[in-house]
């Protein structure tokens, strides 16, 4: 008999969540580690040679280094965060063949982010051709490593991002010592410390293409599969840029303030602040790196159990149980990385003096430096706790919190200034206070919520069954106005 | 936004909806008219058409909005054209929520609602449905964590140890369409009329108990035991508890869930509905087994148009002996027995020609199947494919038609058979039996129009086939008797007639009480 009834096949079986979510929480933890290797390579240089080749030339390096390492992690913070998406979407999908094309595709889009950010900068602050040359060749370079390092973390290998890392570490600093020993100028010490970097580039290509040896077939495709893929996770990209742009803001607001200095180069910084919060960041490293060991492992076992326990059949009681001990042991372990942040930090708080003699220092930096420990603290609860909301594809909440922190940190900062010296860095560290804290508990909310999220409200075959729907917000607002 | 989401839908060809006039009947139709060609939905057009004097409004239900064209013109007597989604019910999903309503009854009823039915069940349902729908729309309500709470509280109270993504699956596939039927706007109507159970008979119940206003079924294939062999068939519906061999396990799986909701759905319809009727007798046992009462069961049989037979002359006795398969070559129709018993046939009868008439393209390998058999058994020269042809023109050289199905409701080709005074053999499905040997009331009783089978008994067939060939005398009184039947019981007219005295008698009747307009009296 024809006509009744319709296919009830379609209704049931829907495909609920995939764990791809999962490569860009590793991201966001990754990308906030990388620019700790720019300062700690400058601190460096900066000790060796400074007595050697003067001040200035050394200052003008610097800033060279930190504008060039600055706009491209910016910039190329939204290409990297869609790849990595994209690169974990083809993994699952077990199409490997897909990722030289992306590779090559995002290199090419990062190319071009970096290109306009170089333009941009060399239109308004005219450096000199040889300063120029130099700026925006390694702007566009570490914009290539930013690329190599998502991908290498995508397919979690840290072994070849950290041997990558250290060799053209030590070759980036042999080189700039090697110019500046021969009085080569601030270009020729970038161009040396450009070696090192096209070192590290190299190094962490071959590791990636030796791992995907699929020739590139297309590089049209690629580039075409991150732009559609910038569309569909435009919240990651968003909310990416301004992450990045976050941590930099402060800095910002220093250059164009009154505390700001043009160096000969033509590029404006701030050394009273830039020293002193570059050297209280590297705080952080030891936090971020036990959080990511933590996320390779425990966390990420009992990631997969809970999702697991849903696909195989388990009944609420077992998921209940399974969503239990994946929150708690979350929440117990960032805290118990936070009390181990805490102490490093008092160990910095009480030490600043000293590290301030050491470093050749100004004596008011001491403020600027223990305010920016204080803030180191809270910024590893803000990147874990946003990068905790990425691995349930809380994309949203990630964008809505990055811009936050990238307004706190822009009118604290901004605010601080106007009052007085004293206050230096204290708009970094009451940004980074109450975005942690905001961020936390979001993520907190998540973990307790995490069933209703994962299977209604954060369920993206729900959200895309309703996606043509008409707004609901507007169906609430019908009904608040009939009831007044 | 309901209601726009459905004027945005309707086809071009179909007219405006014009949901404020009111109607004499309302047709409520679930998966076909006007969507699907044949079948029901041809029924509809004509039920429709030839009750030109009344007004209809028509609802019709579908997963979800579709850029299909319609298969039918809408008749001039149809005001207006209504389509209820099943699978496109909910907002975009809401993760704050300010106000978290107690859905704990809310909950309950549906349990009640979904595990056993009722017109009592159904009534609670809409009337927590209702206290909640100020607090939270139900379209948001479907997709926030009010619906976590309840689906929460369901999967505890009647299969906690059951896979919860399964069951929650289930759940939104139920409800949503449940949710859509009890949130649809009802066109205003005098009577109305659902064409099976399932979702459209939910919201002819919802209809009788809201309005007050009667509501009528016509069941042409009985929806539960459909949906039970879908679903039996189904290998998407997960077997989430392992019952091992113990046969007497209590514990409900999910296909259960699924049928029993269909089966609570179906006893709802049949208890709000002042009439069930059917296409014929054998139906009437699945529509009791679930609550519906001999008060309310009756039968009114698709009838045909004898004219278009009037003229045929009966083959003669002297013409090569004809048997003729009238239908669709594909397996439910088992051609190959036919094809088997024509040439056990060919041994007894020289001569014999066995027609197979309709069409081969709807499934070709099963064609190619059939006349592989044909070669296999050395019957070239007896069976005899003529693909599509107009029936009529053959009729006059069958001398017996024939019909080895393995499932049928009512067909038509042996009202067409017997309009032409042609004996019939059948296997013993849906009404064959009926048609063909006479309902239990038949008075005077006009005897049988030919032989009833088994199924896949190509042995049988071949005998009854034989013997009527054989026997120019029998063939002639079973033909007649058929004939006789045919024009007693199914013509068209008789439908026609039925239909109208019962849209007569329900559209004259006066409004029951419902609980809204008994509120609105004690105000």
């Amino acid at each position: 008999m024809a006509g009744i009834g319709f296919q009830l096949r379609k209704l049931s079986r829907q495909e609920t969540i995939s764990s791809v979510v999962a490569a860009a929480g590793h991201a966001a933890v990754i990308a906030a580690g990388p620019w700790l290797f720019t300062i700690f390579s400058l601190a460096t240089i900066t000790l060796l040679v400074e007595e050697l080749v003067g001040r200035s030339t050394v200052a003008n390096f610097r800033v060279v280094v930190i504008y060039a390492f600055g706009v491209s992690l910016v910039l190329t913070a939204p290409v990297t965060i869609v790849a990595t998406r994209c690169v974990a979407d083809a993994l699952w999908l077990r199409k490997p063949q897909n990722v030289p094309p992306l590779l090559f595709g995002a290199f090419i889009w990062a190319l071009a982010a970096s290109g306009i950010g170089v333009g941009l900068l060399c239109l308004i602050f005219a450096p000199p051709p040889p300063i120029a040359i130099a700026f925006g060749s390694m702007s566009l370079l570490v914009g290539l490593i930013w690329v190599a390092l998502c991908f290498c973390g995508a397919v979690r290998d840290y072994t070849g991002v950290t041997v990558s890392f250290l060799i053209g570490l030590v070759v980036a600093l042999l080189g700039a010592v090697a110019a500046a020993i021969h009085d080569l100028g601030p270009a020729g010490m970038a161009g040396g410390f450009l070696v090192g970097l096209a070192l590290t580039f190299l190094g962490l290509t071959v590791r990636i293409l030796r791992t995907f040896p699929q020739p590139v077939t297309s590089l049209r495709q690629g580039m075409l599969e991150l732009w559609q893929g910038g569309g569909h996770y435009w919240h990651l990209a968003v909310g990416a840029l301004f992450g990045t742009a976050g941590v930099w803001v402060d800095k910002w607001v220093f250059w164009v303030s009154a505390v700001g200095e043009t160096v000969e180069a033509g590029f404006i910084h701030a050394p009273l602040y830039d020293s002193a919060m570059f050297i209280s960041s590297l705080v952080i490293i030891p936090s971020l790196a036990a959080f990511v060991m933590k996320l390779e492992t425990d966390f990420f076992d009992r990631y997969q159990h809970y999702y697991a326990t849903i696909k195989g059949h388990g009944t609420i009681g077992q998921i209940e149980e399974s969503r239990r001990r994946l929150a708690t042991y979350t929440l117990d372990n960032l805290t118990l990385i936070t009390v181990a942040q805490v102490g490093i930090c008092a160990v910095l708080i009480l030490s600043a003096p000293a590290i301030v003699e050491v470093l050749n220092l100004q004596f008011r930096q001491i403020a600027i430096l223990r305010f920016g420990a204080l803030g180191a603290v809270f910024q590893f609860i803000f990147i874990a706790s946003t990068s905790m909301l990425l691995f349930f594809d809380r994309r949203r909440l990630y964008l809505a919190l990055q811009v936050l922190f990238f307004s706190l940190n822009l009118l604290l900062t901004a605010t601080t200034i106007a009052i007085n010296e004293d206050y230096y860095g204290v708009g970094y560290f009451l940004a980074c206070l109450i975005a942690s804290f905001v961020a936390l508990f979001l993520a907190d909310r998540t973990f307790n919520n995490l069933n209703f999220l994962t299977f209604i409200g954060n369920n993206p075959t729900i959200r895309q069954s309703t996606s043509h729907k008409v707004d609901h917000r507007w169906a609430i607002l019908r009904l608040l106005a009939r009831r007044s | 936004m309901q209601k726009r989401a459905i004027k945005d839908a309707v086809p071009p060809a179909v007219p405006p909806a014009k949901a404020a006039a009111t109607s004499d009947v309302c047709i409520i139709v679930e998966g076909c008219y006007p969507y699907i060609a044949g079948g029901v939905s041809g029924w509809i057009d004509w039920l429709i058409r030839t009750q030109p004097a009344t007004t209809f409004s028509i609802v019709t239900l579908w997963p979800r909005p579709t850029t299909q064209p319609p298969r039918y013109q809408m008749p001039a007597n149809v005001v207006s054209f209504q389509q209820l989604y099943l699978q496109d019910f909910g907002a975009r999903p809401v993760i704050l929520q300010r106000h978290q309503p107690n859905t704990d009854r809310f909950a309950d009823a549906l349990a009640r609602f979904i595990g056993h039915g009722g017109a009592d069940a159904l009534r609670d349902v809409i009337g927590e449905f209702d206290a909640l729908r100020p607090i939270v729309p139900p379209q948001v309500m479907f997709n926030s964590p009010t619906a976590w709470a309840i689906v929460r509280r369901m999967y505890e109270r009647t299969m906690p140890y059951s896979s919860f993504l399964d069951f929650f699956w289930a759940w939104r596939a139920l409800l949503g369409g449940l949710f859509a039927t009890l949130e649809f706007p009802l066109p205003p109507a005098r009577a109305y009329h659902t064409i099976s159970t399932g979702y459209a008979g939910v919201l002819a119940a919802r209809a009788a108990i809201e309005t007050g206003r009667p509501a009528v079924l016509t069941e042409h294939g009985i929806y539960t035991n459909e949906r039970r062999i879908e679903l039996l068939m189904a290998d998407w519906v997960a077997d989430t508890v392992d019952k091992g061999h113990a046969l007497d396990d209590p514990r409900l799986d999910l296909r259960d869930m699924w049928i029993q909701a269909f089966e609570a759905y179906a006893r709802t319809c049949y208890e709000a509905c002042s009439d069930v009727v059917t296409l014929y007798e054998d139906n009437q046992r699945a529509q009791r087994a679930l609550g519906a009462t001999d008060a309310q069961l009756s039968v009114i049989a698709n009838g045909i148009d004898l004219t278009r037979f009037a003229a045929i002359t009966s083959a003669g006795a002297d013409a090569r002996p004809t048997m003729a398969l009238i239908g669709r070559v594909v397996p439910i129709k088992d051609v190959k027995s036919f094809i088997a018993a024509a040439s056990l046939l060919q041994a007894r009868i020289p001569n014999l020609r066995a027609l197979v008439m309709g069409p081969t393209d709807e499934d070709p390998d099963y064609f190619a199947e059939c006349e592989r058999l044909v070669r296999d058994l050395d019957a070239g020269c007896t069976v005899e494919f003529t693909g599509t042809v107009n029936i009529v023109d053959y009729m006059s050289q069958i001398h017996v038609c024939v019909l080895t199905s393995l499932s049928e409701s009512q067909p038509l080709v042996i009202l067409e058979a017997g309009a032409a005074g042609i004996p019939f053999v059948a296997t013993n499905v849906g009404s064959c039996r009926e048609i063909i040997e006479g309902r239990a009331d038949e008075v005077p009783g006009l005897g049988p129009g030919g032989i009833v089978c088994d199924l896949v008994a190509p042995g049988q067939i071949a005998d009854a086939v034989g013997k009527l060939l054989l026997d120019p005398a029998l063939r002639h009184r079973q033909g007649e008797a058929l004939r006789a039947r045919v024009s007693q019981t199914y013509t068209s007219a008789q439908a026609v007639a039925a239909y109208s005295k019962l849209y007569e008698r329900l559209t004259a009747a006066p409004t029951a009480t419902t609980s809204a307009s008994a509120a609105k009296e004690t105000v």
